[in-house]
């Protein structure tokens, strides 16, 4: 059905693509698996006339692809969905899948104007099937909703929805997965699955080995823009080549573990089972939430949060994707105002101050996403972080920590953030809240998007912020990997803090396993 | 109930009830002075809507409607005094005048993808425009400008009192509002809005960003153009100096105190920069300042425009409702 054939594609030296060869079997569901930087979104990008082959050819369905733009390539029957959603963020969920239902309108300017009868009953039907495809993948009652105000698991079945509008023979997945949770991610691969069995052929990209092989017949691997190897999810999981480049040594037998029980303390980390083993009462507390209420309009977010971080704790923060933990991060951090409540910090009520105060107070939030500036570069970026301290002498003791720290990020120092890997990405938007001097830093999300050898990588990082003394607490969808390295563990559940407890113990409880540890 | 001030709701009905409002207004005050300045407020609006299909649905920052005004203007005074057109004739070809300069336009500026090249294209676009029409004096008989363009006549009957002038360019609003709400609730409107929302996202799902794009750049210019020529007419006698970049600022203004992408923000816009500098007459040599001062302020508090105001009021009241 689709037949890349020895595509090449090089941006200015760096070449992204090398001699891809990649076929898809009509009615197969294809995996596309490989690091960070290996070319999976570039393939799906030159796919969709994204981006132009440097060498090479593409058909689909025996017709001549590589040159059509995107538009036409859509209307050819190819639909995707990014890597980074791409919704039409100001509008409801129903007009993002309704414009996409109209692909193929033939209706014409004056028929629209004046409303000719056969515009009108296919509008009718352009939102017969905008809604079918919103019941498909379950989220028609939040049809007149805004796009942007939907939490995020719930936006990427939006863009699967509005793909499946354009009634596509193939469907081009870019990390679905990226940013839920096993039970999400167990929804998703019913999701996948169904719509196979309505004809589509699916091709996804995605890091999380437990949904590729829940849901791909075959995988391919890319690895720095070659193929390495294709074959069934066993087979690619077994495969020598792959394990070294994609899953990480020692992986081969439990490959769909993000290894977090294999997070290696180095010796910068030695004091964290000092920290450990002290009785959290004798350590003084930073951060104290006492009944903290959060609302969008209405909407009542978060309910009477109580929550203190003591001094050199690493907190997991756990829950389903709309449970309410970002939107508890950015309260902190003073980005949202709470409607009632209190929080105290170092004993000093910052309820309500504005956020560059809490930042300056050592307070310091890692959003989701990392919110690196791609067109500084790291080192620059890195000197943002210390933006508003003045000691240059100790902004560069810290800028060497950091570099210590992340020996990549040194290699890379004068290059720009956007040319990052996402791990290293994900490592300089860490390095950079570091800059800041932070008492306590909130992460949000670190691992998402990120393959599994980064997921340790990453997480190996947080536990070594956290055995230098800073107080952390850290948002993850991967709660088993967040658990086994923090302290204690929150669940947060409908915007409320229904369990709380030693990490050891939630990773224990069977309600904890089956919601978000996949069971 | 979907009271979002994007939503039909509010565009549909409000819209009409806006208008409705502005055309009893001639019922209870029969001041000319008062006519005159809600018939400048009617060629408001529809400059209004043109500027907002553009910039407010599709996103694009376009700074040369006074162009596309002028070129209406001209065409139709031209076709009027010269060859004795008539009116009904020389208005839907001022559109199309005004439209062709649209395609001419973005076929070129389009290209090239980001905001400030279609700013800095439609800006001397417009620039141009003027230009000519100052130097090109066989034509635009240059600064003196064009005189006696005659008034519209339907069968034998002659508009000519300021009533009937008031009544006519509301029924052109009228049919120009309908449309323009029929266009943004179409797939192609839905195109638009797509193309501003995310232009890559747009692309994955069929649209054709350099057409639709150039199809309501041409729509707003031709907008523009009937604009153009309904005043040419009304005022009978029209000189360049009215078509500079002051008009082009002032339309996008319109659409930014009235109202982005919304329609009865288009109109609340199109009456509010046609009415407040005149109350602000009073003020003298202050007269400027005081505007601009209420043009940022309406910036910092109003953000969606004066439609912030009625969204809110109505807001309260449905609630105040929905509990009792």
């Amino acid at each position: 059905m689709l037949n890349v054939r020895s595509v090449t594609k090089k941006f200015g030296g760096l070449v992204a693509l090398n001699k891809v060869h990649f076929q898809v079997e009509k009615g197969e569901i294809r995996g596309l698996i490989g690091p960070n930087g290996s070319g999976k979104t570039t393939l799906f990008n030159v796919i969709t006339g994204y981006e132009r082959a440097t060498a090479g050819t593409i058909s689909f369905n025996g017709r001549d692809i590589a040159r059509l733009s995107p538009h036409n390539v859509a209307k050819g029957g190819i639909a995707r969905t990014f890597q980074h959603i791409e919704l039409f963020k100001g509008i409801t969920v129903l007009d993002n899948v309704l414009t996409a239902a109209q692909c193929r309108s033939k209706a014409r300017l004056a028929g629209v104007i004046f409303g000719l009868p056969s515009v009108q009953r296919e509008d009718a039907r352009f939102r017969a099937l905008a809604l079918e495809q919103l019941e498909c993948v379950g989220i028609d009652r939040y049809k007149d909703e805004l796009a942007q105000s939907l939490p995020y698991a719930l936006q990427r079945r939006v863009e699967i929805a509005r793909a499946l509008a354009t009634r596509p023979a193939l469907l081009l997945l870019d990390e679905p997965a990226a940013g839920m949770n096993p039970s999400e991610k167990q929804e998703l691969i019913k999701l996948v699955k169904h719509i196979n069995t309505l004809g589509i052929t699916i091709v996804i990209i995605e890091h999380d080995m437990r949904v590729v092989s829940g849901v791909v017949h075959r995988t391919t691997v890319l690895d720095s823009g070659m193929k390495i190897c294709e074959g069934t999810p066993a087979e690619v999981q077994h495969d020598s080549g792959v394990i070294e480049a994609y899953l990480g040594k020692g992986e081969e037998q439990k490959p769909m573990l993000a290894a977090p029980s294999r997070v290696t303390v180095t010796e910068a980390g030695a004091g964290v089972d000092a920290g450990r083993r002290a009785p959290s009462e004798t350590r003084k507390p930073v951060l104290v939430l006492d009944q903290v209420n959060v609302s969008y309009g209405n909407v009542r977010v978060l309910k009477d949060i109580s929550l203190s971080l003591q001094e050199g704790e690493l907190v997991a923060l756990i829950g389903a994707n709309g449970a309410g933990k970002t939107t508890l991060m950015r309260t902190i951090c003073g980005m949202l105002a709470p409607s009632s409540g209190k929080i105290t910090y170092l004993g000093e009520d910052i309820t309500g101050l504005r956020s560059d105060r809490i930042v300056a107070k050592g307070l310091i939030y890692v959003p989701e996403g990392r919110g690196i500036f791609p067109a500084l570069t790291v080192l620059e970026n890195l000197q943002m972080g210390a933006f508003l301290r003045r000691n240059r002498v100790e902004v560069q003791e810290d800028l060497d920590k950091v570099f210590e720290t992340f020996p990549q990020l040194k290699e890379r120092i004068h290059q720009p953030g956007g040319s990052l890997s996402g791990g290293e990405q994900q490592m300089l938007a860490i390095g950079r809240a570091v800059m800041g001097r932070p008492k306590v830093l909130l992460l949000d999300e670190p691992s998402m998007g990120l393959s599994p050898i980064l997921v340790s990588e990453v997480l190996n990082t947080v536990k070594n912020l956290h055995a230098r003394g800073h107080t952390v607490l850290l948002v993850e969808q991967n709660a088993k990997a967040a658990l086994n390295v923090a302290e204690r563990g929150c669940v947060l559940e409908v915007g409320q803090l229904v369990l709380e407890g030693k990490a050891d113990s939630l990773l224990g409880d069977p309600m904890v396993k089956a919601a978000y540890l996949g069971g | 109930m979907n009271l979002r001030p994007d939503g039909p709701i509010f565009t549909h009905y409000l819209a009409y009830v806006l208008l409705g409002g502005v055309m009893a207004i001639p019922l209870f005050v029969q001041d000319p002075y008062y006519s005159h300045i809600l018939i400048l407020s009617g060629i408001y609006i529809i400059l209004a809507l043109g500027q907002n299909i553009v910039t407010g649905y599709c996103g694009q920052l376009h700074l040369g409607m006074a162009g596309f005004y002028a070129i209406g203007s001209y065409t139709s005074a031209i076709l009027t005094t010269r060859f004795s057109v008539s009116f009904w004739l020389a208005l839907p070809v001022a559109a199309l005048a005004a439209a062709a300069a649209g395609v001419f336009v973005c076929v070129p500026a389009l290209k090239v993808r980001g905001a400030i090249y279609l700013v800095l294209v439609t800006f001397s676009f417009a620039g141009i425009i003027q230009v000519i029409l100052n130097q090109w004096v066989s034509l635009t008989k240059g600064p003196m400008g064009i005189v006696g363009i005659p008034a519209p006549a339907i069968g034998g009957f002659t508009i000519a009192t300021l009533t009937q002038w008031f009544y006519l360019t509301y029924a052109l609003v009228l049919l120009v509002t309908f449309l323009t709400i029929r266009l943004v609730y179409s797939r192609i409107g839905r195109s638009f809005v797509a193309l501003r929302e995310s232009e890559t996202s747009a692309q994955s799902i069929g649209i054709n960003p350099a057409f639709y794009k150039g199809l309501a750049f041409v729509i707003s210019s031709a907008l523009a153009g009937v604009a153009g020529s309904i005043y040419a007419h009304y005022m009978t006698t029209i000189s360049p100096d009215v078509y500079g970049f002051n008009l082009s600022v002032l339309v996008l203004m319109m659409i930014i105190i009235g109202g982005i992408a919304s329609i009865p923000g288009s109109i609340l816009g199109g009456v509010a920069l046609a009415i407040v500098p005149e109350l602000l007459r009073a003020l003298g040599d202050f007269q400027m300042v005081a505007y601009g001062l209420g043009i940022l302020l309406a910036c910092v508090f109003l953000p969606r425009g004066l439609l912030t105001l009625g969204v809110n009021a109505i807001q309260f009241f449905a609630t105040r409702l929905q509990q009792n």
